[in-house]
């Protein structure tokens, strides 16, 4: 390059022309690899049905990997599972710092582990994402930490991906075209590309959607910015975007198993301890799927029985979004049910 | 509104002639919207360039680094862009990671632009102008941070797209990068521009 070019290169002018270059060529990347909007992820038809129909195990007990091992027999195993991949990620629903059951239980997390790997899945991980690196104080794993499922999974042989809530990297964009809001969701890379995902729900009352099970829960599967603007802009969950674009975030992530640990529930308010809420203990139930909008469909009758402020209408339109989304069957009559004692 | 109304606006801050009838060379080399321009356009650059190499550290990192270049190359001082984005991409690193352990990581922009205050303060003639930039760029620094994070959430929250909303951050940095340079092209306009040709440069 001659002396002449060189000089051109670093005046002000081609400064800034080789600036706005840069930045439209990474922009440009960053556009086309980052933020372009994908397919949800395909997820295979639900494999735990029985004649046709989605199955649905309930079960009664008391000894908790008892309870595990009998339901999942009574599903017929989790050999459909180990077709699908080696390893599976877990999703537990840890919204605050409060124990079992506002956030689902270490030892139920290690319990499944256990059934999983008798199964032939070779590596089982908690996935959560409630926090961010950009504050010392929440940290991703803060909640996790506090209640001590990080030290218990860890030693049980379950490692912990404890992911920032903020960090765009950590995301890719989704849409379904059937979805009546167009906007994709960003949900976590780690839970769009696992070819197992596992999710552990608890069954609680919520006050703003008023319930929250197997599709509320996955509002912790997408980025803060997506929470953000259905709180900022539903901020009383009365205008109907918060019902309904829980429905989409779980249609992101569509999780092949839903295991929900209702041995005990929160009843009359949610989704944590404070605001007249009710540990309502001795539910002592189990309930396995792999359809969640019946998983849904059933616990909310489960809360209707122990929670006299709590009726099924309250999310009825939740349950219809989901199935019309073909996320499952709201329609009990359309499922098996399975009920067993352990 | 008429143009009676703008031009004074216009000639504060697009000069070309002074009241005596020259043209103010120290105004010329700063042209404000250039500057601001280009921190804001380099900024962004530097933390999308960022994320290749990782996530807040480096994106931040990145972003000052490459409004402290702009800064030094548009001032013609290609040894204090140099000296400036290697200290500011060592001090930035460490208040992201010590941000991480006490209180917010997003402590990295006011100290940056602290750096970026101190090395860019090379750049003016008179003292009063280098105290006013040492003080000025670590407070327009965060206040574009946060400006620039609560205009991309209120555009994203208008649009009801997360796609906007993920770029929060990015906002901040685009807000640090533009403030500064604008903070630079204002504060030398205001105080070093009466000095002949270049002298500011």
């Amino acid at each position: 390059m001659s002396d002449s070019s060189n000089s051109r290169l670093f005046d002000r002018r081609g400064f800034l022309g080789l600036g706005a270059g840069a930045l439209a060529v990474s922009a440009a990347f960053e556009w086309g690899h980052n933020l372009a909007t994908r397919a949800c992820k395909s997820a295979s038809p639900n494999p735990f049905v029985a004649a046709g129909r989605p199955l649905l195990v309930i079960v009664e007990g008391e000894d908790l990997h008892a309870m595990v091992r009998a339901g999942i027999d009574a599903l017929g195993g989790l050999e459909p599972l180990t077709k699908l991949g080696s390893e599976a990620i877990f999703r537990g629903n840890y919204v605050m710092s409060q124990p079992y059951p506002v956030t689902t239980d270490p030892e139920f997390v290690l319990a499944v582990a256990v059934e999983l790997k008798r199964a032939g899945v070779i590596k089982t991980s908690l996935f959560d994402s409630s926090g961010t690196r950009l504050s010392a104080g929440i940290p991703p794993e803060h909640i996790l930490r506090r209640l001590g499922v990080l030290e218990k999974l860890t030693q049980g042989g379950v490692p912990v991906l404890a992911r920032d809530f903020l960090d765009p990297d950590e995301f890719v964009f989704v849409q379904n075209p059937a979805w009546p809001i167009a906007k994709p969701v960003a949900v976590h890379r780690l839970l769009h590309e696992a070819p197992i995902v596992v999710s552990l729900p608890v069954v609680k009352r919520h006050q703003w959607v008023n319930f929250t099970c197997a599709l509320k829960m996955h509002f912790g599967s997408v980025a803060m910015a997506d929470r953000m603007l259905v709180h900022t802009n539903d901020s009383d969950g009365r205008s109907g975007l918060m019902q309904q674009r829980l429905i989409h975030f779980a249609d992101a992530v569509r999780p092949q198993l839903n295991i929900v640990d209702a041995r005990a529930i929160l009843a009359r308010s949610g989704p944590g301890l404070g605001g007249g809420a009710e540990v309502v203990p001795g539910v002592n139930r189990l309930i396995l799927s792999g359809d969640m909008v019946a998983v849904d469909a059933y616990c909310a009758r489960l809360m209707a029985q122990h929670d006299e402020t709590f009726t099924l209408d309250m999310i009825a339109s939740q349950l219809k979004h989901a199935a019309a989304l073909g996320l499952g069957k709201a329609d009990l009559d359309a499922v098996k049910v399975v009920e067993i004692r352990a | 509104m008429h143009a009676s109304f703008w031009a004074p606006i216009g000639d504060f801050l697009l000069p070309v002639k002074v009241p005596g009838g020259e043209t103010q060379q120290g105004y010329r080399s700063r042209p404000l919207l250039l500057w601001a321009a280009a921190g804001l356009g380099l900024s962004a650059f530097g933390w999308i360039v960022g994320g290749f190499l990782g996530s807040w550290a480096p994106r931040t990192a990145c972003a000052v680094v490459a409004t402290a270049i702009a800064l030094g190359l548009l001032n013609r001082q290609p040894r204090a862009a140099l000296l400036g984005a290697v200290s500011i991409a060592v001090v930035s690193l460490a208040a992201v990671q010590v941000g991480q352990s006490f209180l917010t990581s997003l402590l990295a922009w006011p100290v940056a632009g602290l750096v970026i205050g101190v090395v860019g303060a090379f750049a003016f003639r008179r003292r009063r102008t280098r105290i006013a930039f040492i003080v000025a760029a670590p407070l327009l620094g965060s206040v574009g941070v946060v400006a620039g994070m609560l205009a991309v959430f209120l555009i994203a929250r208008g649009l009801n797209d997360s796609r906007v909303a993920a770029q929060t951050m990015l906002g901040g940095a685009v807000g640090f990068g533009m403030l500064v340079m604008a903070g630079a092209a204002l504060i030398g306009r205001w105080l070093d521009g009466g000095r002949a040709a270049g002298a500011a440069s």
